[in-house]
């Protein structure tokens, strides 16, 4: 037995009143002498056993008056088995399976405690009840939808995911649940919520119904919620630099007496093991990587394992915010230094020294290839004609996500480009000339390149509602035009970026130029997601075969389309991407642990809308009743008996 | 109390005469037919000599012609020897109102006693409760008549019980020969045999009346609210709802008032219910009125 408003019970001391007002009433009478005191002696005598009898129950049903009427008010319930309320009832069942109930706890983990106990609820439903499971990971799903087939709704929770690495969406996952028992007939709802109820639960954010449906909760925790995890990992330097990369790893959590390692896995294989060095509050340790590496992504693994191991792995991105460029010279100067590619190369050549860092690879117009393309994040076609056959192919790297940079030259064919490429392009490049007198470029963020001098161009023409003209030639022409294809981005450049038509390669304000330009076409899209995420990936082709490896060395197939949401990401670590069995960098990804699930402390469950109106189901088989309705019939029963004593009493 | 009789009340009463229904024997000639033969100018008639009559008595010259014992009988006017008695209990002392039984009582005794002093007669003055407490002789006059006025008027501490059956009976010995006794008392002994001693009186040949002195309060009972109710005379006190018995209770004092008028005047004396709340003058006119 309980009590909602257990202050109340205060109010017992008011029991006392009849007491006291019993004792007062004795001594405070009026005295009245009476000669004829014998008559009522006489007739007294008669009555005088009766009416102690009727005092002494009066007295009694005063006090008990009282207390009934104080305890309605304390909202007390008792604790009785479940299986005694034989009522029919729709009972929705939300079970947290975020990542922080995979924690392990004697053998089993959180979920399969939580799914046993939701199984034995089930088991006590009397005939003709309905059953519904919501599962809160993040995202919610409605497991079963209002099954009345008990018997086979109990098997299926053994088929819950018990190593969930999912988020918590509760409140979410109680919306949902909330709305399948308001589509029962049964006029009896219960919800019961089974989690550990960490902070990521936020349960005190949710709402929870307040009438008409009945609302428990069952904690399901472990008691050692000491859990270590990889917080973060910095990474310090680049692949290019000379003293290769070094990973800053931070451990949070208890620290234990067994010394911690965390272990570098490279492409799949364990390469390095580098010793925890425990500080307040958990760890740090170092991981060196030698100069060289092509690897995108690596992931670290913390040993040994600890109640919760899906968070003791972490993916980490090298080099994410290097630029892979792909220079095709269009028209290959037969002295080197003179190739457009050059000029650029050299450009990008100073980009360590700004904080940018940019991989290139340069190739030949005919020397191009898919898979070049495919692990590039930038495409630049320096004075290149169109080969029709690389149309297909470049659209859907730009659809995809990839960027497009093409700088004009005699070798464009403006025709070709205008008709093919038409949808992809910011513009349509008209007919090659050459300026009498030297044009200068202006751009409000480049004020700088006015100083340098354009003697050819390929005008750019009808350009697209959404393009950006970022550069003009001094006759207020465009000359650097962007704007967004899908998920990528096109830029045009009206003339050439070697000294051919302008002197422009040779101007201080190149470098910045093409970084701004590169940069800005290199916008990346997010690396990181959460479980169950989808990442967005090109497909595989006829020619070109895109794998997925898994952190646990699971290769996935894409399927041949233009770009895959790719959503078998329940695995927390390093993804890797194959093309034709290269790493693709640029395709590289990492899952998270989701936020706020490492956290194994349990808060207490929130606080019941109603005590009052709550008569709650528990997952141990046993459901708390309001006393109140009873004791409060009680009371009135009691009123009619004190008003029907004191008639008595008159006679 | 300050005047038992009221100078109103006596100018009130001054025309009424007492007149006693039955002869009273006196030793003062007065308005009064004497029951006893004797010496007397009015004669009345002869009868038989009976064993016992006084010799003296015998008419010679009637046996002188008859040659028959005959006794000479005439009918004297005597003086009324009146008694009265007032009862002093505690329970006497009581009253709901601003009388008490026992003043009220004083008042309809004394107002007795001046109507008896003027005509003549004498009367004497008993107090009791559980013992005579007082005694006055039977004279007349004035000066008695105010001794008398005074000793009904001072304030008499409560004491004793009522205990009507032991203190009629002294009564009895101190009422001399027949006259008038009148006793005035609540009658609150509800021993049986409490009321027996009248019949003992009226056989002494005493004409009583019986003035059963009672407040309006012990009749009706009308209190309202739960009471700590407590005697005089040493009875329990009992708490009780007056409202939820007052309809038992009036029928138990009807009932007593009835046993009380029905055993006096089974005895042959007179019997009269003296309310408190009814002025005394009242009381006395259907005194008298009733003869």
């Amino acid at each position: 037995m309980g009590f909602g408003l257990p202050w109340a019970l205060a109010g017992l001391i008011a029991v006392a009143v009849p007491l006291i007002a019993h004792l007062m009433r004795r001594q405070k009478l009026p005295r009245q002498t009476l000669p004829t005191i014998e008559f009522l002696h006489r007739i007294h005598a008669t009555r005088a056993t009766r009416l102690r009898v009727v005092d002494a129950l009066l007295l009694i049903v005063r006090v008990l008056l009282i207390g009934a009427l104080v305890l309605v008010a304390a909202a007390p319930y008792r604790v009785v088995q479940s299986s005694l309320l034989d009522r029919q009832h729709a009972l929705a069942i939300v079970l947290d399976d975020s990542m922080s109930m995979a924690a392990i706890y004697e053998g089993k983990t959180l979920i399969d405690r939580a799914a046993e106990l939701s199984a034995e609820q089930a088991q006590k439903l009397p005939e003709g009840s309905e059953i519904s499971v919501v599962l809160s990971g993040k995202p919610p799903r409605a497991w079963i939808r209002r099954s009345g087939e008990i018997e086979t709704v109990r098997r299926v929770f053994g088929e819950i995911d018990p190593r969930s690495t999912r988020g918590d969406a509760l409140c979410d996952a109680v919306r949902t649940a909330v709305e399948l028992l308001l589509e029962s007939e049964l006029a009896d709802r219960r919800l019961l919520v089974l989690s550990d109820f960490t902070p990521g639960t936020h349960a005190e954010d949710c709402e929870w119904p307040s009438r008409g449906i009945q609302v428990a909760f069952e904690a399901v925790s472990t008691p050692n919620p000491d859990n270590r995890r990889i917080a973060s990992v910095e990474v310090v330097g680049d692949a290019l630099s000379a003293d290769g990369i070094r990973l800053d790893a931070q451990v949070l959590g208890t620290a234990t007496d067994v010394p911690q390692k965390i272990r570098l896995r490279q492409r799949g294989q364990e390469t390095q093991t580098s010793s925890v060095e425990p500080v307040e509050g958990g760890g740090e340790a170092v991981i060196a990587i030698p100069p060289g590496s092509t690897d995108a992504v690596v992931e670290l693994r913390l040993d040994p394992d600890d109640v919760l191991s899906a968070d003791n792995v972490r993916g980490v991105l090298l080099g994410s915010d290097t630029v892979h460029v792909l220079l095709v010279d269009g028209d290959p100067h037969p002295d080197p230094r003179k190739r457009e590619t050059s000029f650029l190369a050299q450009a990008l050549g100073v980009a360590p020294l700004i904080g940018r860092s940019f991989a290139v690879e340069t190739l030949d117009a005919e020397d191009l290839s898919e898979s070049a393309i495919i692990r590039s994040d930038v495409l630049v076609l320096a004075n290149a004609t169109l080969d029709e056959k690389w149309l297909p192919l470049i659209q859907r790297f730009v659809g995809g996500g990839g960027s497009l940079w093409i700088t004009a030259g005699d070798r464009i064919n403006p025709r070709a480009y205008g008709s093919v490429l038409r949808e992809l392009l910011p513009g349509r490049y008209t007919a090659t000339r050459m300026e009498e007198r030297p044009l200068s470029l202006q751009s409000t963020t480049l004020p700088e390149l006015q100083q340098a001098k354009v003697f050819g161009r390929t005008p750019i023409a009808e350009t697209a509602l959404d393009a950006v003209v970022t550069v003009r030639f001094s006759d207020g022409t465009p000359a650097l035009v962007e704007h967004r294809y899908r998920s990528g981005r096109v830029t045009m450049f009206a003339t050439t970026v070697d000294d051919a038509w302008t002197d422009l390669p040779y101007q201080p304000v190149f470098v910045p130029f093409v970084l701004d330009t590169l940069t800005r076409l290199a916008g990346r899209t997010n690396h990181s997601i959460e479980p169950y995420a989808a990442v967005s990936l090109p497909g595989s082709t006829p020619s070109q075969r895109i794998q997925v490896v898994t952190p646990s060395g699971r290769t996935v197939d894409l399927a041949e389309a233009d770009r895959v949401a790719f959503r078998d990401t329940a695995e927390i670590g390093a993804y890797r991407v194959l093309v034709n069995g290269v790493q693709g960098a640029r395709f590289a990804f990492v899952v998270d642990a989701p936020p706020g699930e490492s956290d194994l402390v349990s808060k207490a469950p929130p606080e019941q809308p109603s005590r009052a109106e709550a008569v709650a189901a528990v997952a141990s088989g046993t459901v708390e009743q309001p006393l109140a309705p009873w004791l409060l019939l009680l009371a009135i029963v009691l009123l009619f008996t004190e008003l029907w004593l004191r008639q008595i009493r008159r006679r | 109390m300050t005047h038992v009789l009221e100078p109103e009340l006596a100018v009130r009463l001054a025309g009424l005469t007492l007149r006693a229904k039955r002869t009273v024997d006196g030793l003062l000639a007065g308005m009064h037919q004497s029951p006893h033969r004797g010496a007397s100018a009015l004669f009345k008639e002869h009868r038989a000599y009976r064993p016992g009559d006084d010799p003296r008595l015998i008419d010679w010259r009637a046996y002188a012609r008859s040659d028959r014992y005959t006794i000479k009988h005439f009918e004297h006017e005597t003086q009324l020897r009146g008694t009265l008695a007032l009862d002093i209990s505690p329970s006497m002392h009581w009253g709901s109102g601003e009388v008490s039984k026992r003043d009220h009582a004083a008042t309809l005794l004394a107002a007795l006693a001046y109507l008896l002093t003027r005509q003549g007669d004498a009367v004497s003055l008993i107090t009791f409760d559980d013992a005579i407490r007082v005694r006055l002789p039977a004279r007349s006059g004035a000066a008695h008549l105010d001794y008398l006025m005074r000793t009904l008027a001072e304030p008499a501490q409560p004491a004793g019980v009522t205990a009507l059956h032991q203190s009629l009976d002294k009564l009895i010995e101190h009422a001399g020969r027949m006259g008038l006794v009148v006793i005035a008392s609540d009658l609150l002994d509800l021993d049986e045999h409490a009321l027996d001693p009248v019949a003992r009186i009226q056989a002494r040949g005493h004409q009583t009346i019986v003035l059963h002195v009672m407040d309006p309060a012990e009749l009706e009972l009308p209190y309202e609210q739960p009471m700590r109710f407590e005697g005089l005379e040493g009875e329990p006190h009992v708490e009780v709802d007056p409202g939820g018995l007052r309809r038992r209770y009036r029928e138990a004092i009807d009932a007593f008032v009835a046993s009380c008028r029905r055993r006096v005047v089974a005895a042959g004396a007179r019997y009269l219910l003296a309310r408190t709340d009814i002025p005394p003058e009242h009381t006395l006119l259907q005194l008298l009125r009733d003869g």
